[in-house]
């Protein structure tokens, strides 16, 4: 059985809007993760991967079923939108049970997924505590246990640490590295940090297109030798903002520790420094974008 | 699978649907303050199901997609596998229950009262009627993805059969068992049911 | 900021469909409804026979007619009421068969046998040889010298409550049961009064409100509804409960641009009819007003969105959910089927007062003060709605309330 989800050509337009623009994308088992600023098109690729929205052009097959076998899809996938919900008077327990007669789960294995799940994502004395009374971190758990509930082979989750706190976002992120064993799990993300510690596998978008797929070792690659860091007055800062790419920067009294992206050393002072993911998708951006400017 | 229908349904019931429910009951329990229910030939009776009890419909089948009002939760329930619409015919399935089970019950009532009617007709036009201001109320309510001009749509329909409407509605009069007569009453039901299912297919294809 | 508020709601609304819909609706029914202006006709004497029936003022007229009419529904024990508008047939016990059989001993003094005495209505013969009662005929019994018009009018109060109201024996109605023909003289001051008094415009209006109060008694509550569940459905309420604009201010100013913008389109639509009728009131050579769908609009209709609106965001702000609609609609039906007896000069404290007649000046004069009434409560209880709408909000902002749930649970928080 094929285990990778492959895209062509896709496009999808809303009115005159172009939201993905003739994409081409291979995802294969293991965690996967989508990256780009907001408005980048992640959203959209995703619900069209869990077959809820239609592309306008091209094709996606997940596992080797096209998703326009609506039904098929959903028994194989699982899906965890950015802002997950569910009615706010319904106790955790209540609403798996609901959810998962709707991906038309047996009661037996109901009742007996729903508790090791529970325990599984930590809220195991939360069952029957109300999703409205329910906090930011508890919310998002539920939502993973839910898109887990049935079992699926892939399992699509959006922004999944957003708004969670540190000690949460480690461990909710373990969670899914667990989950990917064996699996493919593709997250999106516009937090760097995320992708970095997960992700072997990932894709860059920006409005609409693709900018950079591969492993976090190729993304890395790009940026070789691109990366430099100096220390300048203060005074200079906004020069160098306006040249190049900064991706980070310390205050040291007068002087500043500036981390910047360059084509080649542009002053003497200027030290070559090993990339790191963050690094290396800002100067993506920048140069696919062919534009220079300051975060 | 049965089970899970089962199970759809009784979260829908217990979450959404009972609160609708009891407000027709309760708007069921009012009649004899509000119509007479006695004694009545049959226009007479037409016209309290007409003008009284066809209400109910709105009442109980317009908040068919209530539920689905935000559209994360909506989101949610579109990515499993039973699809969309399978759940919106189970609601809708408990909608015509309920009305069956008023209208029958509101029949026996008049009937009680030794109103003079035939009773398989007017149940059938009463339930016609209901479908039909219902139905409206789900079409509007699933083109314009909202349950209030979904409720303003039937209700205004409901009310232009007041008067001179009439001469504008043509076939799709409401008002005819007022006049003795069940003329219309089987088209009034199949559009009834069509715009219930256009309502559905749309809600279906609305993202 | 209140102003600058309103500003922005007033055109938030005129970008949202709902507005656009009901705009519709109100050109329909408007159109619908009311058709081309009726001309008023000046009585000519000696030209008909009949220049219109009015209700008798003449009590021994209206008594022996009513008594008339309770004998007859007495001995069948079959008694016809429409305490909502609708047909009621109402059979009593004996126990309170009883009770009429000793109203009617004391009305016409006698114990029984007053079937005897009655007068059967005065009949015609017609085209195809069957007899027809003449209009305005009815049956009628001779009542007892002792009975005052008074304690007529409270016996049949008490006979009205036995059939449960709505029925021919209420004594606000009890003078329709005796019909009269209008003199010459009396059409012609009729007709004067509506010239002179109501400066025909004025007649007008009150129809034109009549018609479309019928609308603004249901319309007004779905924009209030849609309005404060748009925050809810676009999880906007905390993003707006943290600005330091007051409650007062944001209620207020939804709530008067919700008002406006139903307002708009009324005096709008009265323009067409207000030139015509001014135009036909010179015709006639009556002074017009010509803001006289203006002040009707105003007085009369105004009230009615006023509440129904303050309603619809009072009902939707503590409970979240679409209820207003079922109350409103469920209001507006008890309002409409309870006024369907009295289609001119029905007022009382309905929330619909209906007046369909663009004359009949002496009705209008004599339920304008209850009319005054009606509207000051309703305006009164509509700036109460909206203070506790404010106050709701309020609460839900601080945290205290959510939805009404604390606020009818347990109640924690502070204030």
């Amino acid at each position: 059985m094929q285990t990778e989800i492959v895209m062509k050509n896709v496009t999808k337009r809303y009115g005159k809007k172009l939201a993905l623009d003739h994409l081409s994308l291979k995802i294969p088992q293991g965690m996967f993760g989508l990256l780009g600023p907001n408005g980048a098109g992640k959203t959209t690729l995703m619900k069209m991967t869990a077959a809820i929205l239609p592309p306008t052009e091209g094709k996606i097959r997940v596992c080797g079923t096209d998703i326009s076998c609506q039904r098929q899809i959903h028994r194989m996938t699982g899906y965890l939108p950015q802002d997950f919900s569910m009615y706010g008077n319904m106790t955790a327990a209540e609403a798996l049970d609901y959810l998962g007669a709707l991906s038309l789960m047996p009661k037996k294995l109901r009742r007996e997924r729903i508790p090791l799940l529970l325990r599984q994502v930590n809220l195991e004395d939360n069952s029957r505590t109300r999703v409205k009374a329910m906090s930011g971190g508890m919310r998002r758990r539920l939502g993973i246990a839910q898109a887990i509930l049935h079992d699926p082979q892939v399992l699509i989750v959006d922004e999944p640490t957003a708004g969670l706190d540190p000690e949460e976002r480690v461990r909710f992120r373990n969670l899914l590295c667990e989950l990917a064993q064996e699996r493919i799990v593709i997250l999106s993300t516009h937090i760097v940090g995320d992708i970095e510690a997960t992700c072997e596998n990932i894709a860059v978008l920006n409005q609409g297109t693709l900018l950079f797929s591969g492993t976090v070792t190729e993304l890395l690659g790009e940026a070789e030798g691109k990366i430099f860091t100096a220390q300048v007055p203060r005074m200079e800062l906004p020069m160098l903002k306006s040249q190049y790419t900064v991706t980070g920067m310390l205050m040291q009294g007068n002087e500043a520790q500036v981390r910047f992206a360059a084509e080649s050393q542009p002053f003497a002072s200027a030290k070559a420094c090993p990339p790191n993911v963050e690094d290396a998708y800002m100067y993506l951006m920048q140069e696919k974008r062919g534009e220079r400017g300051c975060c | 699978m049965a089970e899970n229908f089962w199970a759809a349904g009784k979260v829908h019931f217990k979450y959404h649907y009972w609160f609708h429910l009891l407000a027709a009951t309760l708007f069921f329990l009012a009649a004899p303050f509000l119509v007479g229910m006695e004694a009545l030939n049959f226009p007479q009776t037409g016209k309290v199901l007409e003008f009284y009890f066809s209400l109910s419909g709105i009442i109980l089948l317009t908040p068919l997609f209530a539920p689905d009002q935000n559209r994360d939760i909506r989101d949610l329930l579109r990515t499993r596998e039973m699809p969309f619409w399978w759940l919106h015919l189970i609601r809708l399935a408990e909608a015509f229950v309920s009305l069956t089970v008023l209208a029958v019950l509101f029949l026996f009532w008049m009937r009680a009262g030794e109103c003079r009617f035939e009773f398989l007709p007017c149940c059938l036009g009463t339930l016609a009627t209901c479908l039909f201001l219902g139905g409206l109320g789900i079409l509007a309510a699933s083109l314009t993805d909202s349950l209030p001009i979904g409720y303003m749509v039937s209700m205004i329909y409901y009310v232009c059969n007041f008067g001179s409407g009439r001469d504008y509605l043509g076939p799709f009069y409401l008002f005819t068992m007022t006049e003795g007569t069940f003329d219309g009453k089987m088209w009034i039901g199949i559009s009834g049911i069509l715009m219930i299912l256009l309502g559905i297919l749309w809600g279906r294809r609305r993202i | 900021m209140l102003l600058t508020l309103f500003g922005k709601e007033c055109r938030q609304t005129a970008k949202s469909l709902i507005f656009y819909l009901i705009l519709l609706i109100l050109v329909f029914f408007y159109t619908s409804q009311m058709g081309a202006l009726e001309p008023f006709q000046k009585p000519e004497q000696g030209e008909t026979d009949s220049y219109g029936m009015r209700p008798s003022d003449d009590p021994q007229a209206i008594m022996e007619a009513t008594l008339g009419m309770l004998v007859t529904d007495y001995e069948a024990n079959r008694y016809t009421a429409y305490p909502m508008g609708f047909y009621k047939e109402v059979i009593l016990t004996e126990e309170k068969q009883e009770k009429i059989h000793r109203i009617l001993t004391e009305c016409t003094g006698m114990d029984s046998g007053y079937e005897d005495f009655v007068t059967p209505p005065e009949t015609q013969q017609v085209g195809d040889g069957s007899f027809m009662v003449v209009p305005g005929s009815s049956a009628t019994v001779p009542v007892a010298d002792t009975l005052t018009y008074d304690r007529f009018l409270e016996l049949m109060g008490q006979v009205d409550e036995l059939l449960g109201g709505g029925s021919s024996y209420d004594p606000e109605t009890v003078n329709q049961n005796a019909m009269e023909s209008m003199t010459y003289e009396e059409a012609l001051e009729a007709y004067e009064a509506s010239l002179t008094q109501d400066k025909v415009t004025r007649g007008y209006a009150r129809l034109f409100c009549d018609y479309m109060g019928l609308m603004l008694g249901l319309l007004p509550v779905f924009p209030a509804v849609v309005r404060v569940l748009r925050d809810k459905r676009a999880s906007a309420s905390q993003v707006i409960y943290v600005r330091s604009a007051s409650s007062v201010s944001i209620v207020l100013s939804r709530w008067l641009a919700s008002i406006c913008m139903l307002l708009l389109p009324v005096l709008l639509l009265g323009i067409m009819p207000a030139w015509q009728s001014v135009y036909y009131g010179n015709v006639l050579g009556a002074s017009p007003d010509p803001l006289a769908y203006v002040k009707y609009t105003l007085g009369w209709l105004l009230p009615e969105i006023l509440v129904v609106t303050a309603l619809g965001f009072f009902v939707t702000e503590l409970t979240g959910g679409p209820l207003a609609i079922l109350i409103q609609g469920f209001w507006w039906l008890a309002s409409l089927f309870s006024n369907t007896n009295s289609l001119v000069g029905g007022v009382g404290w309905n929330l619909m007062p209906r007046f369909n007649s663009s004359q009949d000046t002496a009705v209008w004069l004599e339920v304008f003060p209850q009319m005054v009434k009606n509207r000051l409560f309703y305006t009164v209880l509509a700036l109460a709605l909206a203070a506790a709408t404010v106050w709701v909000y309020h609460l839900k902002r601080k945290g205290v309330l959510q939805n009404g749930r604390k606020f009818l649970g347990r109640r924690k928080g502070t204030f």
